[in-house]
């Protein structure tokens, strides 16, 4: 292993898999040091205000009041990050009553470049636990239909927990395996895939995934990744939008598993939130993709001081 | 709250009709005061369900039922005992706007976290209730701002609370939106 490697593992705690790749990632030890602070430092937790119930000013004004100070986001207009929680901010009156969403703000930018708008047929092929899923109803104002997909019974319980409790009306939801789409036989305006993946950028919120996740794990979440995306192209109508997005920064995830739909023509890659400065990869270690990929936004704590994301807005 | 092997389909005339009357019974709503042309959907299985749908959503469910059962939809407007509806805390919250004045129950301020935490409410909580309200009537209770908390029912006469102790339990609590926290996942 690298000298450079070795005092990544050393300091951070991580496995060497991910000081090699970080290195090569962060183009060297100083990028990847800045990274794994950021990370260790750790992010403030935010909320969405859910406009469908209540107006940004009321909810922060009584949110204050209550002793919280928050900030709104410079990244989204929908989010807030909470400077000061004298309790959790789940265990509010105003949370319990639908007015906002315990939510990170790259989820939130997430569906902004989704861009999902009303009376529109959509798919949130992973929807659960709900957090982009109410949002896309918020923008959607609570028309059109809204399908909302998820294969863990617990998770999706919570789901329609959260779309109860947020006031949306216009969703069907679903308890399958998002891989089976195409059987539902219904083309959607827009599909968000909001992939399950090895969560490597949520090592801001959890730390401790500096060593639960391992190389193999990176190889399965592709796999499925794949599969995922091949079922959503099937189920999109023509001219639809598919916007793939997970909170991993590896690129195994993300560039690498669209790049085979790139070059086989199936997808191609549109402008995706490009007020974002740090762009999807052309390049990495001995890998080449697609210059569109460009096009792509990433995420990270040491950037954008959000988790690590990759977005990307897909056409076929 | 829903099964897996709940069997999802549209509620025809006379049910649909059944339920918007017991929807009057319950809260009060007239049907002319429902969304114009939203469905009756029931869910079937080892319990039934009901829900309300809009149009898009009716449209698009009435193609999905041909491949597949959702897991739930549109609007939860209640679970079904003996053909008849038990109203749900989430229709009671979306039509609060249009719910007669007499179903509303304001608690002080004081009582709004032990009721969100699934306490019944006692008579010294009470900061306004219609006089006419009976025994065993179904009421939602609302916060000083006029958001509905939870479903309660009536243990009493609204006209004997002023005689009650404060302490007097005189509303239960059917179901509050700590509920979401408690229970719903």
């Amino acid at each position: 292993m690298q000298q450079a490697a070795r005092r990544l593992v050393e300091r951070y705690g991580i496995l060497d898999y991910m000081a090699q790749r970080y290195l090569e990632l962060f183009g060297g030890e100083a990028g990847a040091e800045n990274f794994l602070q950021a990370c260790e430092n750790g992010i403030l937790p935010s909320i969405r205000c859910n406009r469908l119930k209540i107006e940004y000013s009321k909810l922060k004004d009584r949110l204050e009041a209550k002793g919280f100070k928050l900030k709104q986001s410079t990244l989204s207009e929908y989010g807030f990050a909470i400077e000061k929680a004298p309790f959790s901010p789940g265990a509010t009156t105003e949370y319990l009553l639908g007015y906002y969403y315990v939510q990170s703000i790259a989820s939130m930018l997430a569906v902004e470049a989704f861009e999902p708008k009303p009376g529109e047929l959509i798919c949130d092929m992973c929807a659960a636990p709900g957090g982009k899923a109410t949002h896309i109803s918020e923008y959607m104002s609570n028309t059109g239909v809204l399908y909302a997909i998820d294969i863990d019974r617990t998770k999706i319980r919570a789901l329609r927990s959260h779309i109860s409790r947020m006031g949306i009306t216009n969703s069907i939801m679903i308890r399958m395996d998002a891989r089976q789409l195409p059987m539902l036989d219904i083309k959607f305006d827009r599909i968000l895939l909001d992939a399950p993946c090895t969560g490597e950028g949520l090592l801001p919120v959890d730390w401790s995934r500096r060593q639960s996740r391992k190389l193999e794990d990176l190889q399965t979440c592709a796999a499925r990744q794949h599969e995922l995306l091949e079922a959503a192209i099937q189920s999109l109508r023509k001219d639809g939008r598919i916007t793939y997005v997970t909170c991993s920064v590896a690129p195994e995830e993300n560039e690498e598993v669209l790049q085979e739909f790139i070059e086989k023509g199936q997808l191609k890659v549109e402008e995706t939130l490009p007020q974002i400065e740090t762009r999807g990869l052309t390049r990495y270690a001995s890998h080449k993709f697609d210059e569109s990929l460009q096009r792509a936004a990433r995420l990270y704590p040491n950037v954008q001081g959000t988790e690590g994301f990759f977005i990307c807005n897909l056409r076929t | 709250m829903q099964s897996p092997h709940l069997k999802f389909s549209f509620a025809d005339a006379s049910k649909g009709a059944a339920f918007a009357r017991q929807l009057k019974e319950q809260l009060g709503i007239e049907e002319s005061q429902l969304q114009e042309n939203w469905s009756w959907v029931v869910a079937e299985g080892p319990r039934t369900e009901a829900y309300l749908t809009p149009p898009e959503v009716a449209s698009s469910l009435e193609k999905l039922l041909k491949n597949r059962m959702p897991y739930s939809l549109g609007l939860f407007a209640g679970g079904v005992e003996r053909e008849r509806l038990q109203v749900s805390l989430e229709l009671a919250s979306y039509f609060a706007g249009i719910l007669p004045d007499r179903k509303l129950v304001t608690l002080k301020n004081e009582a709004e976290q032990p009721v969100l935490y699934g306490r019944d409410v006692l008579a010294g909580s009470i900061q306004h209730i219609e006089k006419t309200v009976r025994k065993r009537e179904l009421i939602a209770l609302t916060s000083q701002q006029e958001e509905i908390l939870a479903l309660g029912e009536m243990l009493a006469d609204a006209q004997d609370l002023q005689r009650a102790a404060p302490n007097q339990r005189v509303i239960r609590n059917l179901i509050d939106k700590g509920w979401y926290l408690r229970k719903g996942g």
